[in-house]
């Protein structure tokens, strides 16, 4: 009994929150204001980085860092009203892949971050982080990965 | 033996603190409290909360059963009056802090216990965000010594059930700091942003329930320092609302390490047991690690600092 009452209560909890968001409205969340802002953030996650530059998505919802130095890449995604930073190791990476064109579709070995789509809308910077994944990618030992050659 | 009717109590008033988060939220809304609330994140921890209750409720056969078995076999009878009662908070509250702390300090607790530190919000929803697996972790059985030495279960759940009630109200970022006091003695909203903080200086502390003194004798006391903000959530956070990850993604990531291929015994117990972030590589990020790497560059800044040794 108890713990149909307790259930319930948070079911009526739930609805009442959503209700009160719908009402108040919500943000759309974050974007980055710019490349300096993407670095800031990673900077304040991986202090000891030495980043190089950064590029972000085109809705500015997310950035790829370049690190010097380093083969890892830096990876910046909205989360909800938050940010979540990552330095991806070849073995964070399932596989790497252009899809739609413009859009790079990174599968992660991470339950909790599974996928991550980021549009990049300019070709130049396409090529340039598909050399740095094929760079990345090439370190791991057995597993195998596809990077898709057309972009 | 205590009176039933102060067990439903307290659950009544677990009920209505509930009603506090929409009036946190609201309030926030017309900026007239510090409070950060996110649709998703927060409709995230209800639903995390409706797993927990299902999970802690159908497996609390576990925890009573080992309880009664523990009290049959009683060292003594502790009579119910005032100074066991306070006997009882006492040793719950310091059952709490060391079920806390190993929480913290090995993966296989910490992959039960991670639900709750979860969010990159903090306010009195987080409360909601628990875990589903707390019952089959093994630490529930850290509830059997106070049984066992002759404590009623009953009284023991009574004062556990106050300690989770005293812990809601330090969720917040609304209030910043307590009376001197008041800092001292008991767990506040700012000793308790240290303890959900991802910053290193802020890792794995502040582990107490109701009494701070627990932190402040076994060394885990860290106070909140105004130059540096918290930033809350884990090292390595989440990116998702689904409560089924969020509730389980921790074991995700211990079987997917258990599964590396050419591990010997040591290395994959060092993948269960270990403290959280530990990689046999020695390439890990754990609490010691991540300290270490922040003296190391708080040793160069005040290194490029030292009159003399200024960059040129």
């Amino acid at each position: 009994m108890e713990l149909a009452i307790a259930i319930a209560a948070n079911v009526v909890l739930g609805v009442l929150l959503l209700g009160l968001f719908l009402w108040r409205g919500t943000t759309d969340g974050a974007r980055l204001a710019g490349a300096a802002e993407a670095l800031r953030l990673f900077r304040a996650h991986f202090p000891d980085a030495v980043v190089e530059t950064a590029t972000l998505a085109g809705d500015a919802r997310g950035a790829l860092i370049a690190l010097r130095h380093d083969p890892a890449i830096g990876l910046i995604q909205r989360h909800g009203r938050r940010w979540n930073v990552r330095a991806l190791e070849a073995e964070d990476l399932r596989s790497v892949a252009f899809v739609r064109g413009n859009t790079l579709r990174l599968e992660l070995a991470d339950f909790a971050w599974p996928r991550v789509d980021l549009c990049l809308e300019d070709a130049q910077e396409r090529g340039r982080w598909r050399a740095r994944f094929a760079d990345l990618t090439a370190v791991r030992d057995t597993r195998r990965l596809l990077v898709a050659p057309h972009a | 033996m205590p009176d039933p009717s102060w067990l439903r109590m307290v659950m009544l008033a677990q009920l209505v603190v509930l009603l506090l988060i929409p009036l946190e939220m609201l309030l926030a809304s017309r900026s007239w409290i510090r409070a950060e609330y996110d649709a998703h994140d927060t409709l995230a921890n209800v639903a995390v909360s409706i797993g927990s209750i299902f999970f802690w409720g159908t497996l609390s056969w576990i925890l009573l059963g080992a309880v009664a078995v523990a009290y049959r076999h009683r060292l003594a009878d502790v009579p119910f009056v005032w100074w066991s009662l306070l006997l009882a908070f006492l040793g719950e509250d310091l059952r709490y802090y060391w079920w806390h702390r190993i929480s913290h300090r090995s993966r296989w607790f910490w992959a039960s216990h991670v639900v709750h530190h979860s969010s990159q919000h903090f306010n009195l929803s987080t409360n909601l965000r628990q875990s589903w697996t707390s019952q089959f972790s093994g630490l529930i059985l850290m509830s059997v010594p106070l049984a066992y030495l002759g404590f009623n279960p009953v009284l023991t759940g009574l004062a556990f059930s106050v300690n989770l009630l005293y812990q809601f109200w330090i969720h917040t970022e609304a209030v910043g700091r307590m009376p001197r006091w008041f800092e001292w003695l008991l767990n506040t909203p700012s000793h308790h942003r240290v303890h959900h903080a991802s910053n290193a200086r802020y890792l794995d502390a502040n582990y107490a329930g109701v009494l701070m003194i627990w932190d402040r004798m076994f060394g885990s006391f860290v106070p909140e320092q105004d130059a540096e903000p918290v930033r809350y959530g884990l090292v390595r956070n989440l990116a998702t609302f689904n409560p089924l990850r969020i509730a389980l993604h921790e074991y995700a990531g211990i079987l997917r390490d258990l599964l590396r291929p050419g591990l010997g015994l040591r290395a994959r117990l060092g993948y269960l047991f270990a403290p959280p972030g530990w990689r046999h590589d020695g390439r890990g990020g754990t609490t010691a690690d991540l300290r270490a790497a922040a003296a190391a560059r708080g040793a160069a800044l005040a290194g490029l600092r030292t009159p003399g040794l200024e960059p040129t």
